[in-house]
């Protein structure tokens, strides 16, 4: 028992001593009987008067005659606060009986309840992996919640960088669990890692078929492996999947700029950068745009662009890369503060930093913040019922305990939460470093004329047939007596033209073709 | 032999897709998509409610239908066709029964058209809830028939005892008529169009096809008339407004 409440993190999920303090001071003002509180609990669960069960089942939990009655008040207990819709409460007291381990008559309805729970509202990656970090033998995992068991358990080898024990657990969560498709993407990812393409792809169009945000996140990955394939055509084909309303749109913006860079497709190079420097996305943190700018203006011998793009890159990140050490050095050691920050910022209350906004856009898409910051939004708001619940609550200490527990899961999830994003913001920093230093280069070689060299470094070899296929604004692939329409640009943008934009400008280099 | 392989190791290059580099040439930056709605080879069946505009004294309703083949995406043949009904105006029946001032009604009855279409404008617009409709204006000219309902209702002779009009032998009529029109059509879904359009028509009738000599039973008085009053032919004017839909196949 010791050894499993070893971590702050732990602790903050299962804060047990101070669940018994809490009891201890429950027995001092409800001095009934167990045994009538148990049934009277189990006969209002069984009228559907879930919020009165409670309490009730929390005295018969709290004044146990045996700890068969203990078993079957805790779970009732759980099952009571899920039917009154206070999942992440319920998730508590079900862990505790899964905590009992297989001899605990409810530890598979336990665990299957923890798996819903996990699907409907996320439990936090923490949770389920200090759930699964005791010795379970599969046998002993009801149908149900394998796919939840199997799915933590491939995370955890993930992590680790295991991957072949991660590739096992994944293979092991069958077709109609919920964490199917989510261990079928991993399955991807680890295949990527290992360089089976093929079957990667094979894996992220099963994931695709999931929820929307795992396709999209499919979709991406699908497109990235074709890349790395050199099969660009493929990948393009794969961003112009991912509609202007996604989130991850602008990334394949970015991303398929660099295809066509490599493809020497410098004008829809140009025209997905002009996309991304629209005023719809000032807020975006891509640094790494204008370097492909200037490179790519450099590559049509286009100097006084390159040189424009330079500085448009130094005006931006320069205040951003300033403010962002500032942030840094502010928050290093408040993890908690910086993730109320972010947060700040993305329920649009922040009215400081706007300076580093760029970078805490960044942050706030980022998928441990958002998992994070869903947790806290949930724990918020099962607190704010709490103070609706019926007097009993508060008279038996329930309302107590529960809004510690979760307290302390928000303000974990919190810290952690926090804790990441300091290191991708630190990340983020450095990044910032290399591509300033970069610029520097490429301004060097191009005072010291060294521009031909420059150029032929930025040669990458594509397939002829990939560089003969011509493209259209949108990612596509222009085909042969396609009706196409044409808009000019006058200064004005137009939401529905972005992703759309061609630049039409020759090269200027007069003796070497690019 | 040698023209055939050399044409097929051609190939792939001689069928390349390109853009066009002189539309907006002096734009840097061009927006370059698919067009929303490519009408080329394209049929267009629509329906519409049409009304006559310009007639004093009488209200006319037609059902309208168009099917219209595009040639490419500014050219188009259309044919068309309207039937409908006509009702009096106030001032039509109160001038008949306050001053008993009866004049021909030339009743539009049918019409059917072929005609050129020719879309020089296509254009865009941004609605308030940021949705985007695509639209286009087109002309037309074309030729058919209009088809003119007589009732001779003018005629004193054909009133009864209490002064009112005898509907006696009402005549259908049809004219040789050109037409010209402009119109718009605003692109609901890549199927789907709004569309409106107001017509010019022109056709020239016999006045004696509407006198009340045309009205009497027999038919032989009333082709003598015509012979008589041949070379007399009036024109006359429907300006008609219609709007209805538009699906595209």
């Amino acid at each position: 028992m010791k050894e499993l409440f070893k971590t702050k993190l732990w602790s903050a999920y299962f804060p047990l001593q101070g669940l018994y303090v809490i009891l201890a001071f429950g027995a001092l003002i409800q001095p009934e009987p167990a045994q009538a509180n148990l049934a009277r609990a189990q006969n209002l669960f069984k009228n559907k008067r879930f919020m009165a069960a409670a309490p009730e089942y929390f005295k018969a939990y709290s004044y146990p005659k045996s700890a068969q009655e203990k078993s079957a008040a805790i779970y009732g207990l759980a099952r009571a606060l899920e039917k009154s819709g206070l999942r992440y409460s319920a998730s508590k007291y079900y862990s505790l009986v899964f905590l009992q381990g297989s001899q605990h008559p409810n530890f598979r309805n336990a665990m299957s309840a923890l798996g819903r729970i996990d699907t409907r509202v996320g439990l936090g990656r923490s949770h389920a992996i200090q759930l699964f970090s005791q010795k379970i033998s599969p046998s002993s995992i009801s149908g149900a919640a394998r796919g939840f068991y199997f799915y933590y358990q491939g995370l955890e080898a993930f992590s680790d960088e295991r991957y072949r024990d991660a590739s096992k657990n994944f293979s092991r969560v069958n077709a109609a669990s919920s964490y199917y498709h989510k261990a079928q993407f991993h399955l991807g990812v680890v295949a990527t890692l290992s360089g089976n393409h093929a079957r990667a792809i094979k894996y992220f169009q099963t994931a695709s078929t999931g929820s929307i945000t795992l396709r999209t996140q499919s979709i991406l990955n699908m497109a990235r492996v074709h890349y790395e394939r050199r099969q660009y055509r493929k990948a393009f084909r794969q961003y112009s999947n991912i509609q202007r309303d996604n989130e991850y749109w602008l990334d394949t913006i970015f991303e398929s700029a660099w295809a066509f860079f490599i493809l020497k497709k410098h004008n829809n190079v140009l025209g997905n950068i002009h996309t991304m420097h629209s005023p719809f996305f000032v807020d975006r943190f891509y640094p790494e745009s204008y370097i492909l700018q200037a490179i790519t203006f450099l590559r049509l011998c286009r100097f006084p662009q390159v040189k424009q793009s330079q500085r448009a890159f130094r005006a931006k990140y320069k205040p951003i890369n300033v403010a962002l050490r500032r942030l840094i050095s502010e928050y290093r050691s408040r993890p908690r503060e910086f993730f109320d920050i972010v947060k700040s910022y993305k329920n649009g209350s922040l009215n400081r930093y706007q300076k580093a906004w760029p970078i805490i856009d960044s942050l706030a898409r980022t998928n441990v913040f958002k998992s994070s910051f869903a947790t806290v939004r949930k724990s918020d708001q099962e607190l704010s019922r709490l103070s609706s619940t019926p007097t009993t609550w508060r008279n038996v200490g329930l309302e107590d305990e529960l809004s510690t527990f979760l307290t302390k899961k928000r303000e974990a999830a919190m810290l952690t939460g926090g804790t990441y994003l300091i290191e991708t913001a630190l990340e983020s920093h450095q990044y910032l470093k290399e591509l300033s230093s970069q610029t520097d280069f490429i301004q060097l070689e191009m005072n010291l004329g060294k521009i031909d060299k420059l150029r032929e470094k930025l040669k990458v070899v594509a397939s002829r047939e990939e560089e003969r296929t011509n493209f259209i604004g949108g990612l596509q692939e222009l085909k042969v007596g396609q009706k196409l329409e044409y808009w000019p640009f006058q200064g004005e943008y137009w939401e529905d033209e972005l992703g759309g934009y061609v630049y039409n400008i020759d090269s200027r280099c007069t003796a070497q073709k690019s | 032999m040698a023209l055939l392989l050399s044409s097929a190791a051609l190939g792939p290059t001689q069928v390349q897709a390109a853009t066009d580099p002189h539309r907006f040439r002096d734009f840097e930056i061009r927006v370059i998509r698919p067009k929303y709605l490519a009408k080329s080879m394209r049929f267009e069946l629509g329906a519409q409610i049409s009304a006559i505009l310009n007639h004093p004294f009488i209200y006319t309703y037609l059902g309208s239908t168009n099917l219209t083949f595009h040639l490419g995406e500014a050219l188009a043949l259309e044919a068309q066709g309207s039937w409908g009904l006509s009702a009096d105006r106030r001032a039509k029946t109160s001038l008949n029964q306050t001053f008993n001032i009866g004049t021909i009604i030339h009743r539009t009855q049918y019409i059917a058209t072929g005609s050129v279409l020719w879309t020089p404008f296509y254009g865009k617009f941004q609605t308030f809830s940021d949705r985007l409709v695509y639209f286009d204006f087109f002309l037309s000219a074309g030729g058919g028939l209009t088809g003119i309902d007589y009732q001779f209702d003018h005629c004193s002779e054909n009133r009864d005892t209490s002064g009112q009009p005898k509907s006696l032998n009402p005549q259908s009529t049809s004219y040789p008529s050109l037409a010209a029109a402009l119109g718009q059509k605003v692109f609901l879904s890549k199927k789907l169009a709004f569309r409106w359009d107001i017509n010019y028509m022109t056709f020239w009738v016999q006045p004696s096809d509407g006198s009340c000599a045309a009205g009497t039973s027999t038919q032989k008085v009333a082709q003598n008339n015509k012979t008589q009053t041949k070379k007399k032919e009036t024109q006359k004017e429907n300006v008609v407004l219609k709007i209805g839909i538009s699906r595209f196949f």
